[in-house]
């Protein structure tokens, strides 16, 4: 808004009267536009000025012209115009500046710079002195001479880009230009017509049409698991270039998805659930991939899947199964399927079923031997350092209860076993009990199967563990077939009751074991002990377990243990 | 080729063909797949 109206200061020119003249033309001009801005255009008629200030037109126009720097006249025609401006000065030539318009600006477009989309990075010298040039020379000669012999054509292409420079102090004893050229490039490229090259037997593709699917697999293996190029996570492949990287966060909170959830996880899951790609996505599988191969590297992580499950767990996570007994310990124990079962000596999942009759050694601590058919039964483990895996058992009859259990694959020095299913023996089963387990199509998963009887009930064994360990007779009752020959009653073994567990060290040696057990079932004569095998067998997998055979072969080595050959047993304890 | 055991020895065209067929496929690929492409790679 304006404040204040001020008037220029304009000193006129020309005689006095024509000042005065020039000076009031100048008011009536400002007054004919007193709403215009500084600096428009105000015309007035100089016919009309000289009717308002009394004066003839040749007075004003000989004032007008004597203040140049104030009016212009303008001829129109018959008219002439007197102009002027508020600020006192003759309008400007209003010419629109059409110079940097924005319309010229399309008119005319700047050309877009020249630019190479990608600039290529200079090829780096290696600065080397005589000596090493001179070992470079003969490597690469040696390099082309071999490339020659295996037909590879683009041979001439070795060394380029190396440039020697010679730092030798005495350089005048060799020519830098011949030790700058690489001699590869003369050989190689001059030869060829020379000496043809005939195709090498190690390049061009293999005819695979005599070997199996099972050989090239292997050879495929054998190769590309040397080969930085390609990632490998069981039977899957990617290049290395093309996997995804999982960044410090992701791998914080894979570890903590675990570990809250208190259990191991499938991959699936945490893809999913923690990594936020769903199944539908295009990139689900690249990025299960990605995940299973970078955790495989990583040390907080350890894989516990099958090829079909892939389950991962953390080291932080609590151990699957009964705490009553180390799993170490538990694995010292099944020592003997070490040499039962050798490594390799069986076929992994090549059989579809399993009957098994539970142990009291197996029933006290909710677990399956990994003995040559369970073996045949499950997968071998999928990573060459693999200690352990998890399985999900169903059990249809047990309210189609899932366990996760973990398979403890066999090391140099302890057997292997399956735990994790002692609450299921506890509230449905007894020592005696039969099972089927059966392979489904995911060679993770597994079902668990038993033939239901009438409802029965005895006084079994149990052991006391909570304070001072020892064995009691309890009450049970069972609706589930048994083996007869492997329960462990009150009837059959009475004096089991109160009995205290042998000592490790005890347990450790199956002799020590056996002399025990006759003490515990046998009947006395005279100073000997005298026992049946088969109650032998099954009082002494109370302790520990063991195996017909590796029964046997023990009894076989004790001298103090004779066979009358129909399966009674006598321990004479002087001998 | 093929060493002592009847293994065939993978050339570096085999490798080569098994890398183009991994980035072309755009996904994680079985080793049964990659038997299949060497044997189709042969037949070409």
């Amino acid at each position: 808004m304006v404040a204040e109206q001020t008037r220029p200061d304009i000193t006129y020119q020309g005689t006095d009267a024509q000042q005065a003249l020039a000076e009031r033309t100048f008011q009536v001009i400002r007054l004919q536009g007193m709403f215009a801005s500084e600096y428009a255009p105000i015309r007035v008629k100089l016919d009309a000025l000289a009717g308002f200030l009394e004066a003839s037109e040749s007075d004003i126009l000989e004032a007008v012209r004597a203040n140049a720097q104030v009016f212009t006249v303008v001829e129109e025609e018959d008219t002439t115009w007197v102009v002027s401006s508020r600020h006192g000065t003759p309008p400007l030539d209003v010419v629109p500046d059409t110079r940097h318009s924005f319309a010229e600006r399309f008119m005319t477009p700047v050309p877009a710079p020249e630019r190479p989309l990608r600039t290529e990075r200079p090829e780096p010298e290696l600065v080397v002195n005589t000596e090493i040039g001179d070992a470079i020379d003969d490597a690469e000669r040696e390099s082309a001479r071999v490339d020659r012999e295996l037909g590879v054509e683009d041979g001439a292409d070795a060394g380029a880009g190396l440039t020697v420079e010679l730092i030798s102090e005495a350089p005048e004893t060799v020519e830098p230009e011949a030790v700058a050229e690489p001699a590869v490039e003369e050989e190689i490229v001059e030869e060829p017509e020379a000496a043809p090259v005939e195709p090498a037997v190690a390049t061009g593709p293999t005819d695979f049409s005599q070997y199996s699917d099972e050989a090239i697999a292997t050879a495929i293996e054998n190769t590309l698991r040397s080969d930085p190029r390609f990632a490998n996570f069981g039977h899957l492949w990617m290049p290395e270039e093309r996997v995804e990287r999982l960044s410090r966060g992701n791998l914080r909170s894979l570890a903590d998805y675990i570990n809250e959830q208190e259990q191991p996880l499938t991959d699936d899951v945490l893809v999913q659930d923690v990594l936020g790609v769903r199944r539908s996505s295009s990139e689900f599988e690249t990025m299960r991939f990605s995940m299973n191969y970078r955790l495989s590297s990583e040390r907080n992580f350890e894989f516990l899947g099958t090829r079909d499950q892939p389950f991962w767990g953390t080291t932080d996570l609590q151990p699957i199964g009964t705490t009553r007994r180390k799993a170490s310990d538990i694995g010292t124990d099944y020592r003997y399927l070490v040499d039962e079962v050798p490594a390799g000596s069986v076929k992994p999942r090549s059989v579809k079923s399993v009957e098994h009759t539970l142990t009291f050694y197996e029933f006290t601590y909710g677990l399956l031997p990994l003995d040559a058919r369970m073996q045949a039964l499950l997968p071998a483990p999928m990573m060459p350092d693999q200690r352990s895996a998890v399985l999900m058992v169903e059990i249809p009859q047990f309210d189609n209860s899932v366990y996760l259990v973990e398979v403890r694959y066999p090391t140099h020095n302890r057997g292997g076993f399956i735990l994790g299913l002692d609450d299921f023996y506890e509230e449905k089963l007894v020592p005696g009990a039969m099972l089927s387990i059966e392979a489904t199509d995911n060679d993770g998963q597994y079902r668990i199967e038993y033939l239901e009887d009438e409802e029965k009930q005895d006084r079994f064994l149990e052991l006391d563990d909570r304070r001072s360990p020892k064995y009691v007779f309890r009450p049970l009752s069972y609706d589930t077939a048994v083996a007869e020959e492997w329960l462990v009653t009150e009837d059959r073994f009475p004096r089991f009751a109160q009995e205290k567990p042998l000592s490790e060290k005890q347990r450790r040696r199956i002799e020590e074991v056996i002399e025990a057990t006759f003490l515990r079932i046998g009947e006395q004569d005279g100073k000997n002990w005298i026992a049946a095998f088969d109650d032998l067998l099954v009082a002494v997998n109370i302790e520990r377990p063991a195996s017909e055979t590796y029964l046997r072969s023990a009894i076989e080595n004790m001298p103090s243990v004779t066979d009358d050959g129909s399966g009674i047993l006598t321990y004479d304890p002087t001998a | 080729m093929a060493n002592d055991t009847g293994i065939p020895e993978l050339t570096s065209e085999d490798i080569a063909v098994l890398l183009e067929a991994l980035r072309a496929a755009g996904r994680p690929m079985t080793t049964q797949e990659l038997v299949e492409v060497l044997r189709a790679a042969a037949n070409r």
